[in-house]
């Protein structure tokens, strides 16, 4: 189970003198029950990729498999893509719009027929999900919350859908350490329940502490795609595509250039220095 | 920049102080990260320094002139740039060069000028490429270069960043941070920079912590790390090379990798 994009391409605006190749002939595919990291420089198109991806903009040609199943670039693709796939957008605060926040994380479900209690559990759910109380935050104005809490609430509004996929748009950036450790943990449940998580993010930390693989967009390709330790590892491409691989990883690279007998990964500063304190003993020794 | 004994309370906040008894005197040519967690009064404390806000109590002086009286108003907006946290809420040109323009051209600059202004910043953002474009058109992380390009462009003395690294990616942030460095080697900007970033607070001259809208620290960015539970309580995590630097027992401050790799080898 999963969403397999093969040889996609995207053109902001065909056919203009504005038009703009931003992914071509691209492969990528997303699992259940997965958190794959989409990484890149700014402006490289991985926002436009995660819209392709939930149906929001129609691929301008390549083939989009949903399930194993061609969802192709046609209408109803689109939407079988839209119903399977949730999307939090950058900046979702500003996604929030409702007069309460019951109301805002209902509008979605309402408006796939959900009704009364139904209805009212579902909203409920997701609210308890990322942690805020109904009790509490229900009858609230979304607009009285902070940022960080109206996350949260965009971040309901997609999960009382029940996407079997989420993307989500840099959802930590501008979020303060215990925010995006509530993040980790909604994202770690959602994975648990199966749901196959497509995140994108430019911190290290955080691909550290979620990732399973990662995928790197370069110049309109997916140029990396792996398991994690793979593609932390791979210095040489990662810094080709402008990234610049995590200072732990690197001081380790450093150290092998200069004949210590270390390991390319650790996933930990601590695990770091404990093999480099090793190394250097056997240097010595 | 000096805040006397500020306090402010945002209207219909039931008399609850978004920031209180707040006294900081920040040098000119000074680079001063502002950390605290979300709601700290890190925003309030930014828009404030330029007058966007005014205090509900004490003064707030930039350069020497009161933020409190009308007169002062366009001398402080001339000399203090806010970038804030999204772009969106700064652009307003039609294209790209028309957005860096729009600045300048109400300081009521000569043509000349402005097209110099326009230049210097747009070269400055790596923006001249797109010049031409409709801002709606670029990445968020480009709009993002676009607004700091349109606060460059008014040659101020002093730039309030807003989280204004935020959303940016790693070397685009490092760059940003580089060119704020930049700015206050070169020509003496004093740059106050509110941030969730431990390297970039570590980047800063002078880091001032906010809790609940109270200065509870002010001083070397390192001693912020060096209380490992001060840091902890506010969220901040050391950065990875600063744990591993301490875990081998290398002195000092590297934030680059290969420099701590350097005197990790030189330590043998």
């Amino acid at each position: 189970m999963g969403i397999a994009l093969t040889g996609v391409g995207f053109t902001y605006l065909p056919g203009t003198p504005m038009a703009r190749e931003v992914l071509a002939s691209l492969d990528i595919d997303l699992n259940s029950g997965e958190i794959l990291c989409l990484m890149g420089r700014t402006g490289v198109g991985k926002s436009t990729l995660i819209n392709v991806m939930c149906g929001l903009l129609r691929a301008t040609g390549g083939e989009i498999a949903l399930d194993g199943e061609n969802v192709g670039s046609s209408r109803e693709g689109g939407r079988a893509l839209r119903e399977a796939v949730g999307i939090l957008m950058q900046s979702s605060e500003k996604q929030v719009f409702a007069e309460t926040v019951q109301r805002d994380v209902a509008f979605g479900p309402r408006n796939r027929g959900l009704k009364g209690d139904g209805l009212r559990r579902r909203v409920f759910e997701a609210m308890l999900a990322v942690g805020l109380e109904p009790e509490a935050f229900a009858s609230r104005s979304p607009f009285s919350l902070s940022e960080g809490e109206m996350r949260r609430v965009a971040l309901a509004g997609v999960l009382a859908l029940r996407p079997r996929y989420l993307l989500l748009d840099e959802p930590s950036s501008g979020l303060d350490l215990p925010g995006r450790e509530l993040l980790h943990r909604v994202l770690n449940d959602l994975r648990s329940d199966g749901v196959g998580i497509l995140l994108v993010t430019h911190d290290w930390d955080e691909v550290e502490a979620l990732a399973d693989r990662i995928a790197v967009l370069s110049d309109k390709h997916i140029v990396l795609q792996g398991e994690k330790e793979k593609v932390i590892t791979a210095l040489a491409e990662l810094e080709r595509t402008g990234l610049r691989p995590p200072p732990v990883i690197s001081v380790l690279a450093e150290l092998r250039d200069r004949g210590l007998e270390l390991p390319p990964y650790a996933s930990s500063p601590a695990a770091a220095a404990a093999l480099i304190a090793e190394a250097m003993g056997r240097s010595r020794g | 920049m000096i805040f006397e004994d500020v306090a402010f309370t945002y209207p219909g906040a039931n008399g609850v102080p978004a920031l209180e008894s707040i006294t900081l005197r920040i040098e000119e040519g000074e680079f001063l990260a502002v950390a605290g967690l979300n709601g700290s009064g890190k925003s309030t404390l930014c828009r404030l320094a330029n007058a966007l806000f005014l205090p509900s109590r004490g003064k707030v002086f930039c350069c020497g002139l009161d933020t409190s009286l009308q007169d002062n108003l366009a001398g402080i907006r001339t000399r203090v740039g806010l970038i804030m946290q999204n772009p969106d809420n700064q652009i307003v040109g039609p294209t790209v060069e028309d957005d860096v323009a729009f600045g300048p051209e109400n300081l009521g600059l000569s043509r000349e000028e402005i097209g110099r202004r326009v230049d210097e910043a747009l070269q400055a953002m790596e923006l001249t490429a797109m010049r031409g474009r409709e801002p709606h058109l670029l990445s968020f992380g480009e709009r993002k270069r676009l607004a700091v390009a349109g606060v460059m462009a008014l040659s101020p003395r002093i730039i309030i960043s807003d989280e204004s690294t935020s959303m940016l990616d790693p070397p685009t942030r490092a760059e940003t941070i580089e060119l704020f460095l930049r700015l206050r080697e070169e020509a003496g900007i004093t740059v106050v920079h509110a941030t969730h970033r431990p390297e970039e607070i570590l980047a800063a001259d002078r880091a001032a912590l906010l809790e609940g809208g109270h200065l509870v620290f002010d001083g070397k960015p390192e001693q912020l790390f060096e209380d490992g539970e001060l840091a902890a309580r506010h969220g901040l995590c050391p950065p990875s090379l600063y744990v591993l630097a301490r875990e081998l027992g290398v002195p000092g401050f590297a934030l680059e990798a290969e420099e701590v790799a350097e005197q990790l080898w030189a330590s043998r």
